[in-house]
């Protein structure tokens, strides 16, 4: 190998036998502390986004669901039996032939 | 401070602590990330993504090996990671520039130079930084840990889990491998 080869190429390998270490950027800290808030509100949005949390919440959302449309047939159903009595009452009543001034004419 | 204090305050979640912790290793973290990486912005993700995962995870940390050792290996591992992620990025870059409309920079600038080169080196220096991308992981690893961060055998063969024979062979095996690079080019 040539002797100029050898040196330049020692040349090269020993160019940064003296290097100064370099510096973290200004503000590093800063950015750094912004970054793990970002960072643990995300994480915050992400424990609320799994799929255990996504699975209760359709569950409760179908139950409630349910409970609403049991509620309003219940009280379809109250109200026809409470009107389906005030007929029932007033055909009593009608049997009963109580003497009215026109059954009377008749 | 103890190094046994400051670990015990972190596991507390005392961020008086964690800012010492930051400001105290910060540099090194920094340094090492800019040695592997040759490109500063990345270098500043990799040193936050570093002290990210010493913040979540102090409470692993067995105390086995000193505190300066295990941030040494969470950095050279998160450097790594990089270097694989933007190696993956390039390799598809054309399938996705062909879907995705945003032109994002995949390819990094040459002419990368540490700030900390001496200005009258700074030319065969590019040229060795260049020439360092080349080498394996391993020995890429050993070769910045000891000439861009300065720290002895014993340390990195600490840091890379290895004997310290096995470190000296690294650090002969990259020279011999770059000085074959050099050659190659028609450089030297």
């Amino acid at each position: 190998m040539p002797l100029h080869v050898n040196s330049n190429s020692e040349k090269i390998l020993s160019s940064i036998d003296q290097l100064s270490p370099a510096k973290a950027p200004d503000y590093f800290y800063a950015r750094l502390a912004g970054r793990l808030q970002r960072d643990f509100s995300e994480e915050r949005i992400f424990f609320l986004m799994r799929p255990a949390f996504l699975i209760v919440g359709f569950i409760v959302l179908l139950v409630f669901n349910l409970f609403v449309i049991s509620n309003s047939l219940q009280n379809t159903l109250k109200q026809s039996r409470s009107e389906g009595g005030m007929v029932a009452s007033s055909s009593v009543a009608n049997e009963l032939n109580f003497p009215t001034l026109l059954y009377d004419e008749k | 401070m103890t190094e046994a204090d400051l670990i015990a305050r972190l596991r507390k979640g005392d961020e008086a602590a964690f800012k010492w912790l930051v400001t105290s290793y910060q540099d090194r973290v920094y340094n090492t990330s800019l040695g592997l990486l040759q490109n500063q912005m990345d270098a500043e993700d990799t040193a936050q993504d570093v002290f990210v995962i010493i913040y979540k995870s102090i409470g692993q940390f067995k105390e086995a090996s000193k505190l300066s050792t295990w941030i040494y290996r969470i950095t050279v591992t998160c450097c790594l990671d990089k270097i694989r992620s933007k190696k993956r990025k390039k390799r598809f870059a054309l399938l996705t520039g062909l879907f995705n409309k945003e032109n994002v920079l995949v390819v990094d600038p040459e002419n990368f130079v540490h700030p900390g080169v001496l200005l009258d080196r700074k030319e065969e220096a590019r040229l060795l930084f260049e020439l360092i991308q080349e080498l394996p992981e391993n020995q890429r690893m050993a070769f910045v840990l000891n000439k861009v961060e300065g720290l002895c055998y014993a340390e990195i063969a600490l840091v890379l889990r290895v004997t310290e024979k096995a470190v000296d062979s690294l650090l002969q095996r990259a020279r011999i491998k770059l000085k074959g690079m050099l050659q190659k080019n028609g450089i030297a």
